[in-house]
């Protein structure tokens, strides 16, 4: 039997051997012109190329004091690994929570370039600051990325670009040069010395958990290196990692191409998986909204079905939400999915950025009420409009509790007109640049407003969110869309003296509803969410209203101390 | 074919193992199954041979159109065997593609609409999935694409001027008649072109051009050989800008010059034009640092030597330029640009930030 295959294997790998020469890669075989790399430091409709990626990023980080860069290693042929962490000075968010701490990793594999071209946007977006939800992640997370993971292999998919060993016209099937996807382990520069095509580690098989699943062979595509961890690219990952807090690892990405895909590496934790889901379940939707094309979702547990993959290191060592994002296009759509055409560079950095940030956002924790702000505006809103009712979130030392101080100037009364201002600790809504309205992230189905009620008593209050006027008491606060105004009318209630419940609701940018109870600080923690109150509705304020036409009189304002002690 | 009887057993193990196995199996084995993983490179190998002895591969197809068109139509209504019949159909196709006509359109778009069904396990990025083994609907599009594309340029260069462009520039920028379109206008004269690029410009000289109308315009502008100004030139798209700043060494040098300088105001290829443009002859490195900041860094990083290092360590000496030269340095990677860096890292008239940045970069 052994003789047999051993003679049938060999006939087998004959046949493949006699493939082993360097072929081109042609705009007939792809069917479209093959995509060349451009020096450009910003994007182009096509690829850049990896000089001009990394120009990009160190150009950033210096220019930008919340972005540093680091050399985290050095990769088999010694050249620098350097990953960017982005975060603004100190340990808590501005809510004086501890941040959680995210990282997004491309261009392990280097025949994919899609991929650093899209954790560059991720890069470029955060790096330029200039809409409401990136100030906000900065901010709130500690984000490392990593963009170009083995930059050896990425030089020779760069200095032959329409070469390759093997293979097809379309670059199908073929190994080295531009359809290399491994390491340069044991592998030199020249396509003519095929011998070596074959040779390098797979960097996405050389991990703990899973290790085994990638193939023994030092020729092979998926070959895993002789142990876990074994390459200083993989070391390198791991030191990058190790900028951040590691202990709050929340949210990981490893971008590559291609399938349409998310690998999402679920575990034995019923609420860790459900989040996992739920993240990718709000990416999927972004990208929707964006261009319409449905990224599918592969579910991968950790325990049982890992091939040594990053994604499955992050999710298995940090019990982060943890993904292998594969772009464009799915199985069959082009004779190569690995060479995406120029024309779609621009639309597949479009459609992932945004859901990338999205998952970012979502990693951050719910958002909740942050404070309540109660103007008398019976003669109209404007800045010296008399503050009656203040109730704050302060979050406690540790950042896990947060205790309600409440200060009342005074009580609501039924003969005055008021504004609400609700200050929350996210962006709820952005402006759609197209049609001008305000939304939640593009694809993501939720209510217009907010919903804000004071139990049984009527009142008018349609709560809007606010975008713009930052720096007004009407406007938002930290960040574009963390406020929403309502003015209502007690002109219209009959209700007896007393403290009302203020009833607050809504749902984030990512469609996600409110943590009810802020008392306790939602976090991120191995077994998933914890401290995340269901129900979407924090009625924890109480709002205490004088009724003046019984003409009981200010004196009830001694009954102050009946505030709900919450 | 006659084909050795070993080998329709083997077919038929091929076709079982296309099922549920890939091909190249010792890269992927189930963990499962790893106590049996000698079983199935056997397997494996068995499904290789055997594809490889049902392939019609080599054997020549005939000249004529209409016969290859017969010989599909034939093997189509045959039941049976499903592998020959889709190697034969992505053979015609591709064969069409190089001599077909209108004649075979109707064939070809009727194939391109079609799944192939005879499949193999391909190692994509992380997982297997099920390739066509012969791509005979991509190989149908493909052909179908360029006899269009051939039947267009055929028309288009049939007449003495452009006047289809303003048609063209109707279509999507991947329909054949667009690069029909874009061969006819290279193969016009100067004056031809020039007038076409008035023509594709005039009719509203302002508004921004789609995408394949700036195709179209790169293209005359580059044939002419006469550069756009600034103003024209921002009214491409970024798909059409690339295209020409891809063309620019067709023009003239004093035209490249001003196409590279009005294309510094194109946002869409601004960064690419100036490293295209490279340091102009005579500007010192701390004034082509202090114009072109990062783009100039990696410009002059890419020269390694020794003295272009000892420019750049210079540089650092100057707040203006210092942080852009530090970027070169980084880039440049030598042996000599670390330790210019190492001796910035501790020099405390450095900007701090810069300073750690630096040390960052360093691995410190």
């Amino acid at each position: 039997m052994k003789a047999l295959s051993a003679i049938v294997i060999a006939a087998a790998l004959s046949s493949m051997a006699g493939g082993q020469t360097v072929n081109a890669i042609t705009s007939g075989g792809l069917g479209y012109a093959v995509p060349m790399p451009v020096n450009s430091l910003t994007p182009v409709a096509g690829f850049r190329s990896q000089s001009a990626l990394n120009s990009r990023h160190m150009a950033l980080a210096l220019e930008k004091d919340f972005i540093t860069m680091h050399a985290v290693g050095t990769s088999i042929r010694g050249t620098n690994i350097v990953a960017y962490r982005f975060a603004t000075a100190g340990t808590t968010t501005p809510d004086g929570t501890a941040k959680g701490a995210a990282m997004l990793q491309g261009t392990i594999h280097p025949r994919e370039w899609i991929s650093p071209e899209v954790v560059t946007a991720v890069f470029e977006r955060l790096a330029a600051g200039e809409d409401a939800t990136a100030r906000f992640l900065v901010d709130n997370l500690e984000i490392v990325i990593l963009p170009i993971a083995n930059p050896d292999g990425f030089a020779v998919t760069q200095l032959f670009p329409a070469q390759t060993v093997g293979g097809s016209a379309s670059g199908g099937g073929g190994a080295d040069g531009r359809m290399r996807r491994k390491s340069m382990l044991n592998a030199d520069d020249f396509l003519s010395t095929t011998g070596d095509a074959f040779n390098g580690v797979d960097l996405n098989r050389n991990h703990s958990f899973g290790f085994g699943g990638g193939s023994g062979s030092t020729t092979g595509e998926t070959y895993r290196g002789p142990s876990a961890g074994s390459e200083p690219e993989s070391q390198a990952l791991y030191a990058a990692a190790a900028l951040l807090n590691e202990s709050r690892l929340r949210f990981y990405v490893d971008v590559h191409s291609h399938q349409q895909v998310y690998y999402s590496i679920t575990d034995a934790s019923a609420a860790r998986s459900a989040a996992v889901i739920d993240a990718y379940g709000i990416m999927r939707s972004v990208t929707i909204g964006i261009s319409g094309r449905i990224y599918g979702n592969l579910p991968t547990r950790v325990e049982t079905e890992s091939i040594g993959a990053t994604d499955e290191y992050f999710a298995g060592t940090y019990r982060a939400m943890s993904y292998t994002l594969e772009a464009r296009p799915p199985s069959g759509e082009l004779f190569n999915g690995f060479i995406l055409p120029d024309s779609q560079v621009d639309a597949t950095r479009r459609e992932l950025e945004p859901a990338i940030a999205a998952g970012l956002y979502y990693s951050a924790g719910p958002a909740s009420v942050r404070e309540v702000l109660i103007y008398d505006t019976t003669d109209g809103r404007s800045e010296s409009s008399p503050l009656v009712f203040r109730q704050a979130r302060t979050t406690q030392v540790g950042g896990a509790t947060r205790i309600l101080v409440t200060i009342a100037n005074g009580p609501l009364r039924t003969t005055r007109r008021y504004t609400a201002v609700i200050r929350f600790t996210k962006p709820m809504r952005e402006r759609d640049t197209g049609s001008g309205i305000l939304r939640a992230f593009p694809g993501v189905s939720t209510t217009a407003a907010p919903g804000i009620s004071l139990a049984n008593v009527a009142n008018g209050a349609v709560p809007v969110f606010v975008v713009d006027g930052g720096g007004s008491i009407f406007g938002w606060d930290r960040y574009g869309g963390d406020t929403a105004v309502a003015d209502f009318d007690l002109r219209q209630s009959v209700v007896p003296n007393g403290v009302y419940t203020l009833e607050l609701s809504g749902t984030d940018l990512a469609g996600t509803a409110l943590d009810a109870d802020p008392r306790t600080v939602a976090d991120w923690s191995v077994t998933g969410w914890t401290g995340w109150d269901a129900g979407g509705v924090d009625a924890l304020t109480g709002v205490p209203i004088l009724n003046d036409t019984t003409n009981v009189g200010d004196a009830w304002l001694l009954l102050g101390s009946a505030l709900p002690p919450r | 074919m006659a084909r050795p009887a070993s080998f329709s057993l083997l077919a038929i193990g091929a076709k079982v193992s296309h099922a549920w196995l890939p091909l190249d199996c010792d890269h992927w084995t189930p963990r499962r199954l790893l106590p049996f993983r000698s079983l199935l490179r056997l397997a494996c190998a068995a499904a290789l041979l055997a594809v490889a002895a049902e392939s019609r591969a080599g054997q020549p197809l005939p000249d004529s159109e209409a016969a290859l068109l017969a010989m599909v139509v034939a093997a189509d209504a045959k039941s049976g065997d499903v592998a020959p019949v889709e190697e034969l159909k992505r053979d015609v196709a591709a064969k069409l593609g190089e001599i077909g006509t209108a004649a075979s359109l109707a064939w070809l778009d009727a194939a391109a609409k079609q799944s192939p069904t005879v499949t193999v396990k391909e190692l994509g990025c992380r997982a297997w999935f099920d390739r066509a083994v012969y791509p005979f609907d991509q190989e149908a599009a493909k052909a179908a694409w360029h006899i269009r594309q051939r039947a267009a340029l055929d028309v288009y260069t049939a007449r003495d001027d452009l006047g289809f462009l303003e048609e063209v520039a109707a279509l999507d920028s991947s329909a054949p008649e667009v690069s029909a379109a874009l061969a006819a206008i290279a193969k016009s004269g100067t004056g031809t072109a020039a007038k076409a690029a008035g023509d594709l410009t005039g009719g509203a000289p302002n508004a921004p051009h789609g995408n394949t109308r700036s195709l179209l315009l790169a293209e005359a502008w580059a044939t002419a050989g006469i550069a756009p100004n600034a103003p024209e030139l921002a009214l491409l798209s970024d798909a059409g800008a690339l295209y020409l700043l891809r063309l620019s060494e067709k023009f003239p040098a004093a035209e490249r010059a001003r196409l590279l300088a009005a294309a510094r105001s194109h946002a869409g290829i601004a960064s690419a034009a100036a490293f295209a443009e490279g340091r102009p002859g005579g500007l010192a490195v701390s004034a082509y640092l202090a114009r072109d900041g990062a783009t100039a860094a990696a410009v002059l990083a890419s020269d390694g030597s020794p003295a272009m290092t000892a420019e750049l360590a210079a540089a650092l000496g100057d707040a203006a330029t210092a942080r852009h030269a530090a970027l070169a340095l980084m880039l440049q990677a030598t042996a000599e640009a670390r330790a210019a860096l190492d001796e910035a890292a501790s020099n405390v008239a450095l900007d701090e930030a810069l300073r750690i940045d630096i040390e960052g970069w360093l691995g410190r």
